[in-house]
């Protein structure tokens, strides 16, 4: 890599990723390569499969991404199809494994097809998130509530009276921060 | 992947408006380079695309239980609940004290905390435990504000706040500290970590803290940080320290001042 692309930060590589310089997509998938294959052992505990499903997962994320209009960061955007991709891994593997008694040896904490990670599945997930939001203070409550229905941070702030944009993004800071500290309570009994 | 803690919490307080887009171009640009160097911000990340693809599976489920009313403290209390926090019951009673780091709850909580402390006896350094009979569901209401919200400050106090009702003091401890490394003026921080420590039972790192957020803290939030500095020389047996700052609530004709008239009546030699 040439030392002008190496210190490039990855808005830049994005950018010249998408006008189609190879050189830039080459840096991009070496920089992202290595945190978005750990994630991905973490729920596969395959190294083999593993590999295959963060270089398909980084490729899929910068062919998108020419075609897309990141606002939201290219990291969430990235592991959302990470997520998607270690699910569909999961759930071929354990249709192999009934159809034909074959498909790897699965981790202990790996109970089914729906394993997403800490050993819960999706439902279990959905469970617990269940129970959260049932705690929530009411102003978190109605933020997720807008959030679910596809509100934008403007939508938020009017439903708020207009307070200040830096109040309205604190607020729903405090309440991911609680939705998730609930969750991972609920996950591992407490830290 | 190991679990350290993000080494720039600062940073790591900005994943929300990440997520959001909320951040400027060069902030956005440093987050992310951090990002790729910090096992800590990417699995908080991965957290949250977890939790959001959940939410997107629930969706219907959730809108609907969203649009209900919150149940109340006692409900709450009375339900069992996979996500109940295992608090040891010192540390939940002094969690107590985290609401007067916010503003709005400061009369509220002040006057939940004069009716705790009816249960006080006798200020003895062995009296920790006493001393911090405070009713734990407030440690559950509200949320901190700041006085510049959306600030970097601002989203470490509040992930400080939040990790403090939620009993992880650890985490708690750790934003409080990026906040005042950030900021070293900031009356909130001081307080913040000051509580946290004397809450695990630091009193030496807790106390130093406390004296110096009181002198620079103002009307209500002075009164509160100084009733929790007195509290903590109590808890260190340090009798007659405790009485000067009772002697300046009293004075202070505040919220405070008959209760801290009463414990100096009772401390008096």
């Amino acid at each position: 890599m040439d030392p002008a692309t190496e210190a490039m930060g990855i808005d830049a590589l994005l950018a010249r990723a998408r006008r189609g310089d190879a050189a830039a997509e080459n840096a991009l998938f070496s920089r992202l390569h290595a945190r978005t294959l750990a994630l991905a052992k973490k729920r596969i505990w395959d190294y083999v499969a593993a590999e295959d499903v963060a270089q398909e997962t980084i490729r899929t994320a910068l062919e998108k991404y020419r075609e897309a209009d990141l606002q939201h960061g290219l990291f969430p955007w990235l592991f959302t199809i990470l997520h998607h991709k270690v699910g569909n891994y999961l759930t071929r593997r354990q249709r192999d494994k009934d159809r034909f008694g074959t498909g790897g040896i699965p981790h202990a904490s790996e109970s089914a097809s729906l394993v997403v990670s800490g050993g819960q599945t999706m439902v279990e997930l959905v469970h617990s998130l269940e129970n959260a939001l049932q705690r929530l203070s009411g102003d978190c409550r109605r933020i997720f509530r807008l959030l679910l229905e596809g509100a934008s941070r403007e939508d938020i702030r009017n439903a708020f009276d207009g307070e200040p944009m830096g109040t309205i993004d604190s607020r729903i800071s405090r309440c991911r921060t609680r939705l998730l500290a609930m969750l991972e309570e609920g996950e591992g009994g407490g830290r | 992947m190991n679990s350290a803690p993000c080494p720039r919490p600062e940073l790591q307080a900005l994943v929300a408006r990440y997520e959001l887009g909320a951040l400027e171009p060069a902030e956005r640009a440093a987050f992310e380079q951090h990002v790729l160097e910090c096992d800590a911000c990417v699995l908080e990340l991965e957290r949250g695309v977890r939790m959001a693809e959940a939410l997107r599976e629930g969706r219907s489920g959730f809108a609907a239980l969203l649009q209900e009313e919150p149940p109340t403290a006692a409900a709450i209390a009375a339900s069992p609940s996979t996500v109940s926090v295992p608090v040891p019951r010192v540390q939940r009673r002094l969690a107590g004290l985290v609401p007067f780091l916010r503003p709005r709850l400061l009369v509220p909580a002040a006057a939940a905390l004069l009716i705790g402390l009816g249960l006080w006896q006798e200020a003895r350094r062995s009296d920790i435990r006493r001393w911090a009979s405070f009713p734990p569901q407030i440690a559950a209401s509200g949320g901190m504000r700041s006085s510049t919200p959306g600030d970097a400050v601002a989203e470490l106090l509040d992930a400080g706040a939040s990790y403090f009702d939620l009993g992880q003091h650890a985490e708690a401890q750790r934003y409080f500290r990026a906040a005042l490394e950030r900021e070293p003026d900031s009356v909130p921080a001081a307080y913040g970590l000051g509580l946290v420590l004397a809450v695990g039972g630091d009193l030496q790192g807790a106390i130093p803290l406390l004296e110096r957020a009181a002198p620079r803290a103002e009307g209500e939030q002075r009164d509160a940080v100084q009733w929790v500095l007195a509290n903590a020389y109590l808890a260190r047996g340090e009798r007659e320290a405790a009485r000067r700052v009772l002697a300046l609530l009293v004075a202070s004709s505040g919220a405070y001042a008959p209760r801290a008239q009463d414990l100096d009546r009772r401390l008096r030699p």
